[in-house]
């Protein structure tokens, strides 16, 4: 620690003496007004302050060697790096675009609905496959044992089956006597 | 309590087994010299109070940093007095003025005629520039070294003395005008 003369009371006694003599007269008493015992209790109030002061850790993380010295060229080369390179265009969808996939959502949807919708709710697939493996000779035959002569009557009055048809002739006869000759004549109407 | 070199505080503080007892030791040596030094600054009780306070818990956090090319009390006048000039700095720009004692030397002096010219003395030393002012309390009422003025207001020695005599012939003028 530096070594000096601090106080120097002597000198500025005859330096005060010389120059400023009414000065040098005066009281030099410290004057104005304290509080009662407050030098006494000054000490221990302001060690309770540093108590606290000295008490609270100063958390102090460990840096990295050299970071604030290199800190600078960092950013600077950081600054220059997002100068150069361009940012990437990420293409949105256009208005075009989306118009073309809601088109196509909505035509899918119509078609599926038109599918369930549009199909005849009479089909019966199980049914359509029955009457496939029936023979025709059979229908013919079923006709002529179970369809009586009013029946038949009952079919002509009701416009189903005509007057020519009630002479049956199965179709193999026809086709084979007469071939298209009398297809083509007769309106054969079942 | 006995004074205790210097030295020997800044051993204490600086040791962990003792340093509370160096703080102890450093308020109770030097808590009246700043407090008036302060006051004479500020010019209030409350205020040198509170700055007083501020300068130890300044000195204590910054301890470790001490250089020792300075003696210890010279650097805890020059944080004093940065305290109160910043405190004083602080109040005039909040109330544009800083409250200063009016009458306490007609309280602390027994003849009104002492007192009435320790008031001519206050008026006058008040009137004398900041810088000027300064190195006069510290000259007059500290009664320090105009080397040890020269580390705490980190003006030149010759300086120091042109300054503190032109303010002990202003004073001096003052006080022949009143008697």
């Amino acid at each position: 620690m530096k070594q000096m003369i601090t106080f120097d009371t002597q000198n500025i006694h005859q330096e005060l003496q010389s120059l400023a003599p009414n000065l040098a007269a005066l009281d030099k008493k410290p004057s104005g007004a304290v509080p009662d015992d407050y030098f006494e209790s000054l000490e221990e109030h302001v060690m309770a302050q540093i108590i606290v002061a000295t008490s609270i850790p100063t958390q102090q993380e460990e840096l990295p060697q050299d970071y604030f010295e290199t800190f600078e060229d960092k950013m600077m080369a950081q600054l220059l790096l997002k100068e150069t390179k361009p940012s990437p265009i990420i293409a949105m969808p256009t208005k075009t675009t989306w118009s073309i996939y809601v088109g196509l959502v909505a035509a899918s949807i119509l078609l599926v609905f038109g599918w369930f919708v549009f199909k005849n709710p009479n089909t019966d697939p199980t049914a359509d496959k029955a009457w496939a493996a029936i023979d025709e000779s059979e229908y013919i035959d079923y006709i002529e044992s179970n369809v009586e002569d009013i029946d038949l009557h009952l079919l002509v009055e009701h416009d189903i089956v005509g007057d020519n048809d009630l002479n049956l002739i199965t179709i193999e006869q026809v086709l084979e006597d007469d071939g298209d000759d009398i297809l083509f004549e007769s309106e054969i109407q079942f | 309590m006995t004074k205790v070199d210097d030295k020997q505080i800044l051993a204490w503080i600086l040791s962990d087994d003792h340093k509370n007892m160096g703080y102890r030791c450093l308020i109770s040596q030097y808590k009246e010299k700043l407090y008036w030094h302060i006051r004479r600054m500020v010019g209030n009780h409350d205020d040198a109070d509170d700055v007083l306070q501020n300068t130890f818990l300044k000195v204590v956090k910054n301890i470790q940093q001490f250089q020792q090319n300075a003696t210890l009390l010279t650097w805890i006048y020059r944080i004093s007095t940065n305290e109160a000039i910043t405190f004083i700095q602080t109040k005039n720009k909040r109330n544009h003025h800083v409250v200063v004692d009016q009458a306490h030397h007609l309280v602390a002096h027994e003849s009104p005629e002492a007192g009435e010219v320790l008031h001519k003395l206050d008026v006058a030393i008040q009137k004398l520039p900041e810088k000027q002012k300064l190195v006069f309390n510290l000259r007059y009422y500290d009664e320090l070294s105009y080397e040890a003025i020269a580390e705490i207001t980190e003006t030149s020695v010759g300086a120091l003395k042109a300054s503190y005599h032109h303010a002990l012939k202003k004073i001096e003028s003052s006080l022949i005008a009143t008697v």
